[in-house]
């Protein structure tokens, strides 16, 4: 730099406020993006009436379609049913925060103009969209609370949790998984511009294929292989055998040994996926272009 | 229609969301009651066509998804590309341009109904055009109730600013609330009310009694009565009611804002 | 070393155009080999007509684009290689008032920008309450952004461009959504840092800005450089010959090549005039004064309707017609 006063009086300042510490930078990154997606969301009442209001829907939605083949007398097992749907649903509305939440999140800066000021920023993109993850999960248990407190109180039962300590591991896989998956995704909107469209079909074949709504059992055998092959199938086995002590695909050990690797494994490919394909935004230009 | 021809990806997936929606709900139906399951559904419903049941509820839930979200995406898309004011700067009747928007749509609900209903009849039953016919003008007379309806949607939107997540709460309340997968008959009193005054909730009793209970227009000839005044007086209200939000937009200055 | 070191910086982007499965692939040349310095204290115009490449080159500087071929330098760190250190360096206003979170204050927008550039926190309040005031906002802090008019969207978007007082600062059009109050305005700012060493980098196609503003000014034109220098010197250049400004109505392209083959006339442009119906015509011409009763005399025998005839001190439209042979206004 020159050596006038000015810029040394420049230089001295930007060493002086500038976090040099990586910890503190990613922190200060995270807390940045997840306050801005959180005072945006507050401040759009039609999200927050729109989310508390849908969700229990769509769980009654499904419920009420099912009830049609069930038999007209309760039983346990009818309940056992009723456990199973409704944590399936949960397992929907996190799924969602990976397709529209994080996945959405480089589109929805697209849409408002934001989208370049992101990128000239000296920050890792990937704590950005991972604070704004941050500020959806937080909305979607508060939901998914909300929900259960609703459904429970109607049904006038309690719900079903037999270990929730090795259900809250088996859920911390599944959000590392979500993570990786939504850096994907969040990276494919830069490339495609059919994205709802992709974002459906992987929705709808998520709820269809991984055990979700109903067991793997139930789908016919060559589909079946395809469930076998997709990772959120054994991230939702392990949390439905933790909550409802429901048996595994694999034994319980090796089914915990697979879904830690593969949760780790989506988190650095997305990581990597998203930066190639970032790399490639710029070199063709389209960083802003919709 | 130049929408679907530059993004064909919505279209494929209007007309892949019937089977899957459909396939979803049975799935969870053989879950809980292993083979069972058609048994009592055969009880509840009084037909044991699993599949046309849940195709024509699909289909009708499909086509005001796809007449909702037209309007409201397109509406914010506008607001966002700043190309609303344009629009609204114009001489023309506000009334033409919604319902320009809404008139593709006839088409997409003639695909819709020809891929999953007609194809879902054709395999699973002996063939009766007449009825196709007589269920597919039904479903065409409940369409305009439904304009009315997305009519005060559109002044919503430009209110509001976020139509997917107004476009989510009413495709869950137009799927709880008209039978989409389920007779009405299950849901509490005062809840079918609500049904009642929702034109599809007509559509999809009309359409089923038709395809599936040999019925014909004539022999409906109520419910008939109700969704043709349904579709005189809904488009009126709801053309009336979006321009009061209109109005109150040009005052609050909405159509710049996103 | 300057702050800003160009060389030989070029893009080249792909493109697909034709029918439906009979797609060609097309190279569209952006910015052709550009070389420059910007040293501190320097405000350096680039200046161009709308698609001349300045934004593609601006973005090139800032690692919106990556370069096809050779790089750029700001601070010393390569834009094509070291992106990071290159953006903790920049401060940059792009165009358009849309580069704000509209349901953010005015505040809250510059916190969130200043975490992003890894600002102290203890710092940043400081910082942000001295640009709030600077460009006098300071009242309207706490309102929502969309309530913002767009002037101030556009100061807003000025002052975060400022939160890292950045030693290069690149600015892309930066008065062009501005009433002329806040344009003057945006210009003191602009004089003001570039008082303080800043080194500044500006793109516009308003040559009266690039004239008053600029110490140096590239005339960019089909991505090139055409020509670099003081905005004194290149008019100085064009002042060999004079020129003629006719405003009329009723000509043509046929017309406009008539002019051309004039002895005297150096180069001709037209553009479009305020008037309705006109068109403006500028003709540099050696010995002007000689040439006009001729120029007349051709234009009245081709039933122009001629409204007004005046000589006018060259400006940098003259010397960007001078270099292209085309009007800045095209």
């Amino acid at each position: 730099m020159g050596s006038s006063n000015v810029s040394r009086k420049r230089l001295a300042l930007q060493v002086n406020s500038q976090n040099t510490n990586s910890l503190t930078k990613i922190g200060g990154e995270f807390k940045a993006a997840f306050l801005k997606d959180l005072r945006s969301y507050v401040r759009y009442p039609a999200w927050l009436l729109g989310e508390f209001i849908s969700t229990p829907l769509w769980f009654f939605f499904f419920a009420l379609g099912v009830t049609l083949f069930s038999p007209t007398n309760l039983k346990k097992s009818t309940l056992d049913s009723f456990n199973f749907f409704y944590f399936g649903f949960i397992f929907i509305i996190l799924f969602s925060t990976a397709v529209w939440g994080i996945g959405q999140s480089i589109r929805n800066e697209q849409q408002a103009g934001t989208l370049e000021q992101f990128f000239l920023a000296p920050v890792n993109r990937v704590t950005l969209i991972v604070g704004r993850w941050a500020r959806v999960f937080l909305t979607d248990v508060l939901i998914i609370g909300y929900t259960t407190v609703i459904v429970y109180t109607l049904g006038n039962e309690r719900p079903a949790m037999h270990n929730p300590s090795l259900f809250l591991f088996s859920l911390g896989l599944y959000e590392i998984g979500l993570i990786g998956f939504g850096l994907f995704f969040a990276g494919l909107t830069m490339r495609i511009k059919s994205y709802n469209t992709l974002s459906n079909m992987v929705f709808f074949g998520y709820m269809i294929l991984t055990g979700a709504l109903f067991p793997v059992d139930v789908i016919p055998i060559p589909f079946r292989y395809i469930s076998l092959a997709i990772p959120f199938t054994y991230f939702i086995d392990l949390m439905r055998n933790a909550a409802l002590s429901t048996s595994t695909i694999l034994p319980a050990s090796i089914e915990y040994l697979t879904a830690t690797i593969l949760a780790f494994s989506m988190l650095l490919i997305g990581f990597v996926a998203f930066n190639k394909i970032e790399e490639q935004a710029r070199v063709k230009g389209t960083i802003s272009a919709m | 229609m130049k929408h679907y021809a530059r993004k064909p990806g919505s279209f494929v997936i209007y007309l892949a969301l019937p089977f899957m929606f459909t396939l979803l709900i049975f799935g969870m139906g053989r879950f809980v009651s292993g083979g069972n399951a058609a048994t009592y559904f055969a009880a509840r419903t009084g037909t044991a066509n699993i599949l046309v049941y849940e195709m024509i509820g699909s289909a009708v839930w499909m086509t005001s998804w796809v007449v909702v979200e037209d309007v409201g995406v397109s509406l914010r898309n506008e607001q966002i590309s700043g190309t609303l004011e344009q629009n609204f700067l114009a001489p023309i009747d506000r009334a033409t341009l919604l319902v320009g928007m809404s008139l593709a749509d006839i088409v997409i609900t003639t695909v819709i109904f020809l891929i999953s209903v007609g194809v879902a009849v054709i395999v699973t039953m002996p063939a009766d055009f007449a009825g196709l016919l007589q269920a597919y003008l039904v479903l065409l007379v409940g369409l305009f109730p439904l304009f009315g309806v997305c009519f005060v949607f559109s002044g919503i939107i430009i209110r509001f600013k976020e139509p997917y997540v107004f476009v989510q709460i009413v495709n869950v309340l137009f799927a709880v609330l008209t039978g989409t997968y389920y007779p009405v008959a299950l849901l509490p009193l005062w809840v079918q009310f609500l049904s009642g005054l929702l034109p599809q909730t007509y559509v999809i009793e009309d359409m089923r009694q038709i395809i599936l209970a040999n019925q014909n227009l004539v022999s409906l000839y109520g419910n008939i009565f109700v969704l043709v005044a349904l579709a005189l007086t809904y488009p009126t209200v709801g053309y009336g009611i979006f321009k009061r939000i209109e109005k109150k937009a040009g005052v609050t200055g909405e159509f710049s804002k996103y | 070393m300057n702050p800003v070191e160009v060389r030989s910086l070029s893009k080249i982007f792909q493109t697909r155009e034709g029918r439906l499965f009979r797609k060609v692939s097309k190279a569209v040349v952006a910015v052709d080999d550009i070389s420059f310095d910007v040293s501190e204290g320097e405000v350096f115009g680039l200046l161009g007509p709308n698609g001349a490449g300045k934004t593609t080159a601006v973005k090139m500087l800032c690692t919106l684009i990556t370069p096809t071929s050779g790089d750029a330098f700001i601070n010393g760190y390569s834009v094509a290689r070291d992106q990071q250190k290159v953006r903790e360096f920049l401060g940059v206003m792009l165009t358009g008032e849309r580069t704000l979170y509209w349901k953010l204050t005015g505040r809250e927008n510059l916190e969130y920008f200043a975490a992003l550039y890894h600002l102290d926190s203890s710092y940043w309040k400081e910082r942000i309450d001295e640009l709030l005031e600077k460009v006098g906002l300071a009242d309207r802090e706490g309102t929502l952004v969309e309530n913002y008019s767009t002037g101030m969207r556009i100061r807003l978007s000025f002052a975060k461009a400022l939160l890292n007082d950045a030693p290069v600062l690149l600015f892309d059009e930066p008065t062009a959504s501005l009433d002329p109050q806040s344009a003057r305005l945006m210009r003191e700012y602009i004089r003001e840092l570039k008082r303080e060493k800043h080194a500044i980098i500006l793109t516009t196609h308003n040559m009266e800005e690039a004239d008053t503003l600029s110490d140096r000014v590239a005339i960019i034109d089909h991505g090139k450089i055409v020509k670099l220098s003081t905005p004194a010197d290149l008019k100085e250049k064009v002042k060999r010959n004079e020129v003629i400004e006719i405003q009329a109505r009723k000509f043509s392209d046929q017309i406009l090549i008539g002019l051309q083959s004039f002895s005297e006339v150096s180069k001709v442009a037209m553009a479009a005039s305020d008037a309705a119906d006109e068109v403006s015509i500028r003709i540099h011409a050696e010995k002007g004064k000689e040439a006009l009763p001729r120029i007349l005399e051709f234009l009245v025998r081709k039933q122009v309707s001629v409204t007004k005839v005046s000589f006018i001190e060259p400006t940098l439209e003259d010397v960007f017609i001078a270099e292209t042979g085309r009007s800045l206004r095209d």
